[in-house]
């Protein structure tokens, strides 16, 4: 009886905590050159990245975003996880800098392979492709995302 | 300038036109299947197609018998010379239907063209014909899929409503970094710019309408405006100004009802954009020098996100004219020394749905009671304002 109890209060205890590092497993990962000298950034500082408010790495190299297209699941997520808001409210975002002259949005992929591509062919791009895609033998690093 | 004819005539487009805007339709429905974003030129663009139709009035060029003739469209060119300059020239394309102002639109028109150099992260000044900073919508004021209706509100962005979309001159800004989670942006701007007027009379021995129109200049403009970005995500406050002299045009030439005056306005913004919901609420303080005149103008409007996809919008707004004293001879007419009217009041309810974030549908109704009816000549010293009924169905798109 003391075994069972015992038993029940560590699946009480364990359970909620392996759904919740579950449900906390992102469906995509932050990747950059091998030559950018960062390995882990906040997320505040990622979405000043992607909205272009911030523009130069901290050793003065320049960054160049780069997103996936709407219609990627890993969007909806990176919008939600790192700027808190919809993608249509960040497309909104977009509208109002480019019909105002101020800027225009980073450039979107459709797949992960133009996203590594694209960071391959710039010094101090910055992106984001699924956990699943395989970066071995590319010159892409991940890069740990923090709650700032 | 000042352009007065009973029978009204087009006096812009060439044979060739029809074929240039068919070639530009095609262009902008084209590119956001295929997008155009190079390193150094970018080139974007929004098209607004609508149809509108009134219950008898003829209205904001709405007539009774409707009107496909109603769209607004764009193409944006952005040169990208380094990291901290570029060159950007927007092309345009408006009709308002059967509106007075209509004789104005020309097929293509130069929308803005600036050069804009950032000296830093905070400074950035720009040298041109350059979009004037005021208020919320005054620099997307025809971007369809950003609007929650087809058009902005008359009070205070009407066409003929003492505004201008445009300054030839330059602009510096001002944006703050460093007082997180507060953020300011402030811009000054100077230049010249205009303003198009309009209104309707009777001719005193035929009693035919006659239609006026014509395009007030603002000499020695000056303005500015701070955006002050809130501790609340999505929540924003906004206070504008502008200063400057007023000549040419109906009103305000040497022969004119007013004359060449100095001008002052003054406005005041709320913008709150959270998740579910939204409210947006302006207001605007006109007044010319050494006349009676005061203009007081402003609008609410609130909108519900039932999804991602679909909202319902609601808007109320007023334009108010206030003669503070009376001219004798109106002063004989009315019987009184001081007048005030409401030359608009307008409420609409419409629902969005956006297919996507580039292509939108609106569907829209307003009710109108004022002096904008455009068929018939309505003195507001002598007679009611008439009321109409309009609606407006418009599909959105840009890239």
């Amino acid at each position: 009886m003391k075994r069972l109890v015992i038993s029940l209060l560590v699946i009480i205890i364990i359970l909620p905590a392996v759904f919740t590092i579950a449900k906390n497993k992102k469906g995509y990962k932050v990747v950059t050159g091998t030559s950018t000298n960062t390995k882990s950034i906040g997320k505040d500082e990622l979405s000043r990245i992607f909205l272009k408010k911030k523009h130069k790495w901290g050793d003065g190299v320049r960054i160049f975003p780069v997103d996936l297209v709407e219609s990627r699941k890993e969007r909806t997520e990176f919008s939600k996880d790192i700027h808190n808001k919809k993608v249509s409210s960040i497309k909104a975002y977009w509208q109002k800098q480019i019909f105002t002259g101020r800027g225009v949005p980073p450039p979107e992929k459709v797949t992960d392979s133009e996203v590594l591509d694209y960071i391959q062919q710039h010094e101090g791009a910055i992106g984001y492709v699924s956990n699943s895609t395989s970066i071995e033998n590319l010159k892409i690093k991940v890069i740990t995302v923090t709650d700032d | 300038m000042i352009l007065h004819w009973s029978k009204k005539k087009s006096i812009t487009g060439n044979k060739a036109t029809p074929y240039l805007r068919s070639i530009i339709l095609l262009f902008v429905f084209y590119l956001p299947i295929t997008g155009v974003s190079q390193t150094k030129l970018n080139v974007h663009g929004y098209l607004t197609q609508a149809f509108a139709i009134s219950d008898g009035h003829q209205i904001l060029g709405i007539p009774s018998t409707g009107t496909s003739d109603y769209r607004t469209l764009a193409l944006q060119f952005r040169f990208d010379l380094d990291e901290a300059s570029n060159f950007v020239i927007q092309l345009s394309h408006k009709k308002t239907g059967k509106s007075p102002l209509a004789v104005l639109e020309k097929d293509i028109a130069l929308d803005w063209a600036f050069f804009q150099h950032k000296f830093s992260n905070q400074y950035s000044i720009k040298v041109g014909k350059i979009q004037i900073p005021f208020g919320i919508y005054n620099e997307v004021r025809d971007v369809g899929v950003l609007l929650p209706f087809y058009g902005l509100p008359y009070a205070p962005y009407g066409e003929g409503g003492y505004m201008s979309e445009t300054v030839d001159g330059l602009s510096i800004t001002f944006m703050s970094e460093d007082f997180n989670p507060w953020n300011f942006e402030f811009s000054i701007y100077a230049g010249h710019w205009s303003w198009s007027e309009w209104f309707n009379t009777k001719n005193v021995f035929s009693g035919a309408l006659e239609q006026q129109v014509g395009i007030a200049q603002i000499e020695k403009g000056v303005g500015g405006q701070l955006v002050l970005n809130t501790p609340v995500d999505g929540l924003r406050l906004i206070a504008a100004g502008q200063f400057g002299r007023v000549v040419d045009g109906l009103s305000f030439s040497e022969n004119g009802i007013l004359g060449p005056k100095n001008f002052y306005d003054g406005l005041l913004a709320i913008d709150a954009d959270f998740e579910k919901y939204f409210f947006r609420s302006e207001f605007l303080f006109l007044a010319l020098d050494k006349t009676d005149v005061q203009v007081n103008a402003g609008y609410a409007q609130a909108g519900y996100y039932f999804s991602e996809s679909f909202s319902l919008n609601i808007q109320g707004e007023m334009f108010r004219v206030n003669y503070l004293t009376l001219p004798p001879i109106l002063s004989k007419i009315t019987g009184k020394s001081s007048f005030s009217f409401d030359f608009d009041i307008d409420y609409a309810i419409g629902f969005k749905y956006n297919f996507s974030s580039n292509y939108t549908l609106k569907l829209e109704g307003h009710w109108n009671k004022g002096y904008l009816v455009e068929e018939i000549a309505l003195s507001p010293f002598q007679e009611k304002a008439a009321e109409t009924l309009y609606s407006i169905l418009s599909l959105s798109t840009s890239f």
